[in-house]
């Protein structure tokens, strides 16, 4: 753009800003960031700080912040691929040195990293393309969308990058091209010869990660807007706290099979909703057992209050296998691609209605529905109908038809897992192959002699990845076995969850900004949830929380597995156990997968304009430098999916703490920090411009763990703020120490890094964390009174206390930055 | 490199700058009668080497005064490997052997492939390409067998 581009002001109380100034290229966005500035800008803000709007934003737009994160963090890569054979120039042995495009390894591995991230994007625009094609054909392009009662800042996730948030289906197709070009923009990235900077490659991951939750947040709009989704911001903040009940039936257990079961998988949803119309429209609602794996589960249960949710779909063959359902219509699904493989083996007949999972199949849309039924019905295994409306109606037509034609139960008897159990021959390809070490040949041993309870337990564990199976040499069906060895554990996998209720209000984010200087953090539980290990571990996880006062928010596969813990004395689940509102001791469930954008970074968005008046329109910079400085953390657990890659670089770019666990080991990459070294730690003073050396923290902002109790005693460390008031630091300091010393059987080695002064210290710790002080890092103490003299700071100078205060860290309430841009200074000293 | 038993204890005596790292696994598995963890205590014992606990190792190692261990996690120590500067103190130096016990073959590898500047020796019963020195893959009796001749080994 020329510097001969004409003026155009926008209007800020009595201050006039060129808006032409304020963004890289205004031409045919002028009224957008007009209105941007002159709706979210204060005239104190736009007198004092450059304003600086990226609407519409490459990846590069946003490469300030980014850097300023990367070189805080920097990746450390874990892939092991060394060879590059992405060219023609290929293949190339990067150990050996650069490729022939001149890219070295690390490099490399970075690429492979942005490869990842497209994908996940991918996945969900994939997705949310569908959707939207289906809503302007059946709705019209010019029809309006509305945002609920309760939401006035529309989409925030949406709004952060393109300033506004859509108000017509024309405005989101609109919107859906941008994200769609970013999309191959990234990839073109990704490709031989383009980018050849590690800090460049993860700056553009980290865009593929908003412009995931930007998508994200324009599906869940669809599924409010056009398919009656349950929507908190609909309702009274009185009725908040209860909303949505406690009562969708979740586990293998809630399945009534004197029902026919038809049972919905993928990402999709729309052959579930049509289903579901049809049933209502012909009164056969309550006598078809409507069902869900994954994704597909979590996002019928918010339109239809009958339907249940069986796993998640790491874990479908577990359904699979026991023959749950009469019928399974697939979607756009992820995990599994050998459904039809395992279902023909019950007799389960497969509808298959996405373009991704087309298994060689011809499209039978153009077929009558009778027609199909009945091919089905005389013994076909699968069709593909890739219409929504004609594959649910298939569906309920077909599943009532299927009902007693199949067996009553696909369970192993007694002796024949002992059978089974015989032909072991002790090898151990059971246990090489298990990602997760829980079966071996001692498991067969006990089975033998007819003791099940190793089996059972593998049971409760097991992702039923199937590779045991397919390791063992002598062709032994052993998640057959595990699954008949304690029929009554499926009966008892029986829980009852919260639907999803959408996103985080206004008025939750106003409560939680009042109480966010005594509660100890926000944390949000996402991810797939399917993991290897005790099927509670999530809920354990999620209850520790909430007892500790975090406002816990969960979303995605993983609320089904939160589901899993029932209060031995009270009896009840832990979702009829607290409130579902975003305040502390709460815990609530924003959705499925596309609700993985509302539970951190939307509502700290809205903090940050709300508490301390952060524009949030196209400032996706300003916004991610509050956040950073205040105390949230993401908990993703389940595989280390593209998806769930894409989904950590989205909340990492936001400047929030993102743990991994326990597959996150198969990222290829972490953001990880180190306390030892004190140069990376410092920030600006929000007015003087200083840089001042601060605590470590957060220390890391992509890190992952081995067990639940790693990221238990984490997030209190990673939730230390730079801006703490005292109480608040007290509560997270002895959340961290207790943490430790109750999982690990002693204090943290670091918790001396993050003491400044007396009053943050928690009381009942107080007294031998001075001693300590005194003792071990030469701190002078009056003994007597208790009281620290003099503080020894990281250089090894010992400082009164107000000098160390002055040194280390910042005081509370004062402002402070990353960026050298986002120093307040009247407008006259800058140099615009 | 495939090691055996006898190789194994050569280069723990051998080596004089080492760390054992035990995961998560030490605490839940049991070989030949023995937890994993117990085979790692008598390997620090008689090599006198440290045990940095990651996972939730540490919480049985905590009153064991005859060995020195420290609560850390992986993912951390890997990540002050890779700086010139060693501040680390579960060891007065830079460990240039790591010794790797109890973790799934996913988090070992993941592991593994960080260390750019030093030897890497994985005693579990999957065979790891690239460590520096590993077990071959081992049924669990064959495993057990393997971790006892190792400590005969160490003691002689």
């Amino acid at each position: 753009m020329g510097d001969d581009q004409k003026k155009v002001i926008a209007r800020v109380m009595n201050t006039e800003v060129d808006a032409v100034k304020t963004v890289r290229d205004i031409r045919g966005i002028e009224d957008l960031v007009k209105e941007s500035i002159e709706t979210t800008w204060s005239e104190n803000l736009v007198n004092q700080m450059k304003v600086w709007l990226t609407p519409y934003p490459h990846a590069h737009d946003m490469a300030e912040w980014d850097r300023f994160l990367l070189e805080r963090f920097p990746p450390l890569y874990t892939a092991t691929i060394k060879e590059c054979q992405d060219c023609f120039q290929g293949p190339c042995n990067l150990e050996k040195g650069k490729g022939g495009c001149g890219l070295n390894l690390e490099t490399f591995q970075a690429k492979l990293s942005l490869q990842s991230a497209c994908k996940g994007l991918a996945m969900h625009l994939s997705t949310c393309r569908e959707l939207l094609d289906h809503c302007i054909k059946e709705f019209g392009k010019d029809k309006e969308i509305k945002w609920g009662d309760n939401i006035v800042y529309g989409l925030m996730n949406v709004n952060i990058l393109i300033s506004d948030s859509p108000k017509n289906l024309r405005e989101v197709r609109e919107a859906l091209t941008y994200a769609e070009g970013q999309l191959s923009e990234l990839l073109t990235a990704a490709n031989v010869g383009r980018e050849n900077s590690i800090t460049d490659l993860e700056s553009k991951v980290f865009h593929a990660g908003s412009v995931l939750l930007f998508v994200m947040d324009l599906t869940e709009w669809l599924k409010y807007n056009f398919f009656n989704f349950l929507w908190a911001p609909d309702k009274e903040l009185m009725d908040m706290p209860a909303f949505p009940p406690p009562t969708t039936e979740v586990g293998l257990g809630s399945v009534d099979t004197s029902k026919p079961v038809l049972i919905f998988m993928g990402n999709d949803f729309l052959p579930a909703w049509m289903a579901v119309k049809y049933m209502k429209d012909n009164g056969l609602e309550g006598k078809i057992e409507v069902t869900g794996i994954g994704s597909a589960g979590h996002d019928m249960i918010r339109f239809y209050d009958k339907a249940k949710v069986l796993t998640s779909p790491t874990r479908a063959n577990k359904v699979l296998r026991l023959g749950l359902g009469d019928v399974i219509v697939l979607s756009d699904t992820c995990c599994k691609v050998d459904v039809p493989e395992e279902a023909i083996k019950t007799g389960t007949r497969v509808i298959t209605t996405s373009f991704n999972h087309t298994y060689g199949l011809d499209n039978r849309t153009l077929d009558s529905v009778d027609e199909i039924v009945n091919d089905l019905e005389k013994g076909t295994p699968i069709v593909m109908i890739s219409d929504p409306k004609k594959a649910g109606e298939v569906a309920v037509k077909l599943v009532q038809k299927m009902k007693g034609k199949r067996k009553d139960s696909y369970l192993l008897t007694a002796e024949d897992i002992k059978r089974y159990a015989s032909k072991c021959t002790d090898c151990d390809a059971c246990s090489r192959a298990c990602p997760a070490s829980l079966v071996n040949c001692e498991t067969l041993k006990a089975a033998k002699e007819g003791d099940f309870a190793k089996l059972a337990d593998v049971h409760e564990k097991s992702m039923y990845c199937g590779k045991c199976e397919q390791a063992c040499p002598e062709g032994i069906p052993l998640m057959d076995m595990f699954l008949s060895a304690n029929p009554q554990a499926i009966k008892e996998d029986y829980f009852k969850m919260r639907a999803g209720r959408g996103p985080i209000t206004n008025l939750e984010v106003r409560d939680i900004a009042i109480t966010m200087f005594s509660m100890p953090s926000a944390v949000a539980i996402i991810g797939c949830g399917n993991y290897p290990g005790a099927e509670s571990e999530v809920a354990e996880m999620a209850k520790e929380f909430v007892q500790s006062n975090y406002s816990v928010a969960v979303a995605g596969c993983i609320a089904q597995d939160v589901a899993r813990y029932k209060d031995p004395k009270t009896g009840k689940f832990l979702f009829e156990a607290y409130p579902a509102l975003f305040n502390p001791r709460c815990l609530t469930n924003c959705g499925g997968c596309s609700a993985q954008g509302l539970v951190a970074t939307a509502p700290f968005y809205k903090l940050g304009y709300l508490a301390f008046r952060n524009p949030y329109k196209s400032t996706f910079a300003q916004e991610a430098d509050f956040i950073y400085r205040f105390a949230t953390a993401v908990i993703l657990w389940g595989p280390a999916t593209d998806l769930a890659y894409t989904v950590a670089a989205a909340h990492v770019r936001a400047g929030i703490p993102v743990i991994v666990g326990p597959n996150g080991s198969k990222f290829k990459r972490y953001l990880l920090g180190n306390k030892y070294d004190r140069s990376k730690w410092w920030m600006i003073h929000g007015n003087t411009e200083e840089k001042k050396e601060t605590e470590p923290t957060p220390e890391h902002m992509l890190i992952p763990v081995e067990t639940i109790d790693e990221a238990l005693a984490l997030v209190p460390k990673l939730s230390f703020t730079l801006q703490e008031m005292e109480n608040s630091r007290q509560n997270k300091f002895d959340l961290y120490l207790n943490a430790y010393k109750k999982r690990f059987g002693e204090w943290p080695d670091d918790w001396h890094l993050f003491v400044r002064k007396e009053t943050e210290l928690p009381i009942t710790k107080k007294a031998k964390i001075i001693r300590l002080l005194e003792e071990e890092h030469g701190w002078e103490i009056d003994k007597k009174r208790g009281k620290i003299l003099k503080s020894k700071h990281r250089d090894g100078r010992l400082l009164e206390v107000g000098e160390f205060l002055e040194n280390y860290g910042f005081r509370s309430g004062q402002y402070l930055t990353g960026l050298k841009r986002f120093v307040y200074k009247p407008r006259s000293d800058r140099e615009e | 490199m495939m090691l055996t038993p006898n190789e194994a204890a050569k280069f723990l005596k051998e080596e004089k700058k080492k760390l054992l790292v035990a995961g998560s696994i030490c605490n839940n598995l049991e070989v030949g009668g023995k937890k994993l963890l117990d085979y790692v205590v008598e390997i620090a014992k008689l090599t006198d080497t440290p045990i940095a606990a990651t996972g939730n190792t540490m919480f049985q190692l905590k009153d064991n005064k005859e060995i020195k261990a420290k609560k850390m996690m992986a993912a951390d120590l890997v990540n002050f490997l890779r700086v010139d500067k060693w501040e680390e103190t579960i060891t007065p130096e830079r460990p240039e052997l790591l010794v790797f016990f109890g973790y799934y073959p996913d988090v070992a590898r993941m592991l593994i492939s960080t260390i750019k500047n030093g030897k890497t020796m994985i005693l579990d019963n999957r065979y790891m390409e690239g460590a520096t020195y590993s077990v071959p893959d081992l049924s669990f009796d064959e495993w057990a067998g393997f971790l006892n001749k190792l400590i005969d080994n160490l003691k002689n």
